[in-house]
């Protein structure tokens, strides 16, 4: 999967979190997921790391952190090296 | 299933949880009684409760399943008579992932099934930035006590509200419903409900 391809789906995700409030296309790569960004919540944040997941067929590290998720472009970089040699931390 | 651990509060947790109560987020979301000990008072206060056998303040340490420590939660007071509590927790900035919704659910489980209480009591800050947004805590309130504690350089109102054994269940599988593969079949899947 290319980094562009993952960064699309990641934001597609990222979008239905927050109830199309905002469209894929409208978020930047540098855009941060929690805070003043795209706003998400502690539990949202939960619900994220399932969709990602599911969406890429991956096993996330039980102890991931919020800097691991700070940015879509930090979110799509954990997924790519999750893709590459399994679950990652 | 992502989960978390609970496990005894012990006399070596208590100035880690000192630490985390240092934490302004955490400050602003929780009463500030417990912030405003010193390191040597709650040191004091915490020893007595452990040694009492935490029957009137029972406090947990949040782990993952790798046993690394996230966080605190607590139920305080407990009143063992009319058989009800209220519950409070706290985790590590870098772990405000949900989390701490995990571990309410945990513990909630754990007052209704293994204490045999009857109502669980949840009080949220006005301003709470560590769970769900402002609005949904608005909408679950039954009760709000308006300007209730000074934190954060201002006065927060609190909201309030209960939950008894069976509305536990169907908020547990609604909250859980999306990231657990064991919520109840046919959960409703509206008023996403928890906290952190």
């Amino acid at each position: 999967m290319q980094h562009q391809e993952r960064l699309q789906l990641v934001k597609e995700v990222l979008s239905e979190l927050v109830g199309r409030r905002v469209a894929p296309d409208e978020i930047p790569d540098d855009c941060t997921l929690f805070g003043a960004g795209l706003g998400l919540d502690s539990y949202l944040g939960l619900k994220l790391i399932v969709r990602l997941e599911e969406r890429f067929g991956i096993l996330l590290d039980e102890e991931i952190t919020l800097d691991e998720l700070s940015t879509v472009t930090a979110v799509a970089n954990l997924v790519a090296r999750c893709q590459a040699g399994g679950a990652v931390s | 299933m992502r989960e978390v651990q609970l496990r005894p509060y012990e006399e070596s947790d208590i100035l880690p949880r000192y630490r985390l109560f240092q934490d302004r987020p955490v400050q602003e979301n929780i009463l500030p009684l417990n912030f405003q000990l010193t390191e040597e008072e709650l040191l004091h206060r915490d020893r007595r409760i452990i040694a009492d056998g935490q029957r009137q303040r029972l406090i947990f340490v949040v782990e993952t399943n790798r046993g690394t420590p996230i966080g605190y939660i607590w139920a305080y007071p407990i009143h063992w008579r009319s058989r009800w509590t209220e519950v409070a927790l706290a985790i590590a900035p870098q772990y405000r992932l949900g989390y701490g919704a995990l571990a309410l659910v945990k513990m909630v489980e754990f007052l209704f099934d293994e204490l045999d209480l009857h109502t669980v009591v949840h009080q949220i800050y006005e301003g709470n930035t560590l769970m769900q947004q402002d609005q949904q805590i608005r909408h679950m309130a039954t009760l709000v006590q308006r300007a209730e504690v000074w934190s954060g350089g201002r006065y927060r109102s609190s909201f309030l509200w209960s939950q008894t054994r069976a509305q536990f269940r169907w908020d547990r599988a609604s909250l859980l419903g999306e990231v657990a593969d064991d919520a109840a079949p046919g959960a409703p899947a509206a008023g996403e409900r928890g906290a952190e």
